[in-house]
């Protein structure tokens, strides 16, 4: 089966005053496509780390990513500016919606932003929030939704350039039980309707057990569950 | 910069600039663009009443007194073939030869007063209808076909306590040397008083006719012709046409050359206080900057999360250059409209002022007259018995309005600039994993 993220070597040094803190020790990890890889690991392991790596939105210390078969790490800003466009969709923790918008615009600004028309964005932003169960809240403000809702939205943000990789941080964290399963059960349902890879950390096992690969971030390193 | 990136751009720009509306709150851009339309309204305000004046005192000086374009002729009789071939010339307007004398004018129970006479053909009106517009004749006529007649200024008039038909006397030192000069006294029936307005005119000058002034000079005093132009811009070119007709000899002297000083004086105090006012833009600009950086900090998780899912830095810098854009170009608009109805209007809110101002202090009076007797003084923010004008001169240039919503505009495009740089020193991934 064809690899979509090769890492090999990766380490991330972080420098705070005079000591470094060291969070990722020599991670070397290959993915295939149209996989579901979870990795459980404490609070501080490194989890967070690793997806910021792979989006691009920090830089390792030493080793190489490559997403694709590009060259993460090496890329500049125009370069990394595309492939968040493009390839990959990433869902936080917290939803970070924008507040100033609908959740019909929030799930379209990225398409739009990327170069689809207005109107092509608005129309897959609502198919994609129809599937995420949320026809009726369309001309909603993230204020206006519970934060199962808001979740569901940033969701269906990630989908909307239809990226290849989808890079979920804890995206049940901050959810009460039943928000977090209906997530889960839409996010699980996405991936395989849509046939995307996703890169999901969380601390949470039984969240981490519905991934068709499951590995563990322990001092720095990762292994297989 | 891709059409389709300007759109998103000006989308989510649009947004931000209307944020506050939605939740009730008053957002940040509403503040700055307020401050660009009260910068705004104040400076075309400040400009058009001073233009207004500076522009009633040049028009005044040009119409009455130095004409756009002087030719001392050196001839003590009019030249009729002259005047038809200067008048032929498709600048011109009108063109009248005067002689100017400096008399001594004393009325029946007053001193003698110095007067200038300018002494003008009888047929003035139809040679130079514009002076007598601009003379004002508010007593009597300007009517100078019978001898020894004379039209003075209000001022003088008040002062010689004289009115129309009346008769004051001119004394002049008349004689072609030194030796034959003597005192000349004439007495001359007022036939019209004038008030332009312009308070030197008013209080020094009068007209007479050629035949009634020679009495008053030695006879060989030579004449100016005072030339006004359709376009006094184009004074350079005709006086290149005047020259060709009437040949080196004679110079003629444009407006600008005749009043350099006083015209430089108001020119520089009209950009003296162009630049003071504009002081009013620096303060704006340096508000708008905190106020966009206050709203780059606010929105710091909206810029991170923007990065994240795909917009370069300049593309979040454009976007908040884009709110000053907004900010300035909205608050521009509504301070030129609110400046320009505040100015046409001028008078009637001087007068509103002066009635609500006053209504106030009989009120006051009333309530407090049990205890304290305040005296009622008719209030008035403009008086013409304070000042020597009867309404607030207003005069709105075009360019200059246009200059001053550019100023305003760039002040806070270059705030918006300033305060955007900020956008790169976030980084989104620890705004996102901390915050």
């Amino acid at each position: 089966m064809s690899k979509i993220i090769e890492i090999a070597g990766l380490h991330k040094v972080y420098r705070t005053g005079a000591e470094d803190l060291s969070v990722l020790n020599d991670i070397n990890v290959s993915i295939a496509k149209n996989c579901s890889l979870t990795i459980t690991g404490h609070s501080g392991s490194g989890k967070s780390t690793l997806l910021n790596l792979i989006s691009g939105l920090d830089f390792p210390t030493a080793g190489s990513i490559e997403v694709n078969g590009q060259r993460v790490d090496s890329m500049n800003e125009v370069e990394l500016t595309t492939y968040r466009s493009f390839y990959v969709g990433l869902i936080f923790q917290f939803h970070y919606l924008l507040n100033d918008f609908t959740a019909l615009e929030n799930v379209m600004l990225p398409g739009y932003m990327s170069g689809q028309k207005r109107g092509f964005a608005e129309e897959r932003a609502f198919e994609l929030l129809k599937e995420v169960g949320l026809e009726e809240r369309l001309d909603h403000y993230p204020l206006q939704m519970s934060g199962g809702e808001r979740q569901r939205v940033a969701v269906a943000r990630a989908l909307i350039n239809d990226p290849d990789l989808i890079l979920a941080d804890e995206p049940t964290g901050n959810l009460d039980e039943k928000n977090s399963k209906m997530v889960e059960d839409i996010l699980f349902a996405l991936i395989e309707n849509h046939q995307k890879t996703m890169l999901l950390v969380t601390h949470d096992l039984n969240l981490a057990e519905r991934g068709t690969r499951q590995m563990q971030l322990e001092h720095g390193e990762l292994f297989e569950l | 910069m891709k059409k389709n990136k300007i759109e998103w751009i000006i989308f989510v720009a649009l947004r931000y600039f209307k944020a506050g509306k939605r939740d009730r709150s008053i957002s940040t851009a509403f503040f700055s663009a307020v401050g660009i339309s009260v910068g705004v309204l104040a400076m075309i305000t400040i400009i058009s009443i001073m233009n207004g004046f500076q522009i009633g005192f040049i028009d005044d000086i040009l119409e009455i007194n130095s004409y756009h374009i002087r030719i001392r002729s050196g001839e003590m009789e009019v030249d009729n073939t002259l005047i038809e071939n200067i008048k032929s010339i498709e600048n011109v307007k009108s063109i009248l030869p005067f002689i100017d004398l400096q008399t001594l004018v004393k009325g029946s129970y007053s001193d003698f007063k110095a007067c200038k006479i300018r002494s003008v053909p009888v047929n003035t009106e139809t040679q130079d209808p514009d002076l007598l517009r601009y003379l004002n004749v508010t007593r009597g006529e300007f009517n100078l076909k019978k001898v020894n007649t004379i039209v003075i200024g209000s001022e003088l008039a008040a002062s010689l306590g004289a009115d129309v038909g009346d008769t004051v006397s001119l004394a002049s030192m008349a004689g072609d040397s030194f030796r034959s000069l003597a005192p000349v006294d004439i007495q001359f029936t007022v036939e019209g008083i004038f008030k332009s307005g312009y308070y030197e005119y008013d209080s020094t000058m009068g007209f007479t006719s050629f035949q009634s002034s020679k009495g008053l000079t030695s006879g060989k005093e030579t004449l100016t012709y005072g030339i006004k132009l359709k376009d006094r811009y184009k004074d350079a070119e005709t006086i290149r046409d005047i020259s060709s007709i009437i040949g080196a000899g004679n110079c003629p002297v444009s407006w600008r050359e005749y009043n350099r000083s006083f015209f430089g004086a108001l020119r520089m105090e009209k950009i003296s206080m162009m630049l003071i006012v504009g002081l009013i833009f620096l303060v704006v600009g340096v508000n708008i900057k905190h106020s966009l950086d206050r709203s780059v900090y606010k929105r710091r998780q909206d810029i991170a999360l923007l990065r994240s899912v795909g917009a370069s830095p300049g593309a979040v810098k454009t976007i908040f250059v884009t709110e000053g854009l907004l900010i300035g170009f909205s608050g521009g608009l509504i301070g030129v409209i609110s400046g320009l109805f505040i100015s046409v209007n001028i008078n009637n809110i001087f007068a509103f002022a002066g009635w609500a101002a006053d209504t106030l202090s009989r009120l006051i009076g009333r309530i407090l007259s049990p205890f304290v007797n305040i005296p009622s003084y008719g209030f008035s923010v403009f008086s013409p018995s304070y000042f020597y004008l009867n309404k607030v001169p207003v005069k709105i240039l075009f360019h200059e309005v246009l200059l001053i919503f550019f100023f305003a505009f760039t002040a806070s495009v270059c705030a918006a600039y300033s305060a955007a740089g900020k956008v790169t020193e976030f980084t989104p991934s620890e705004i996102l994993h901390y915050e």
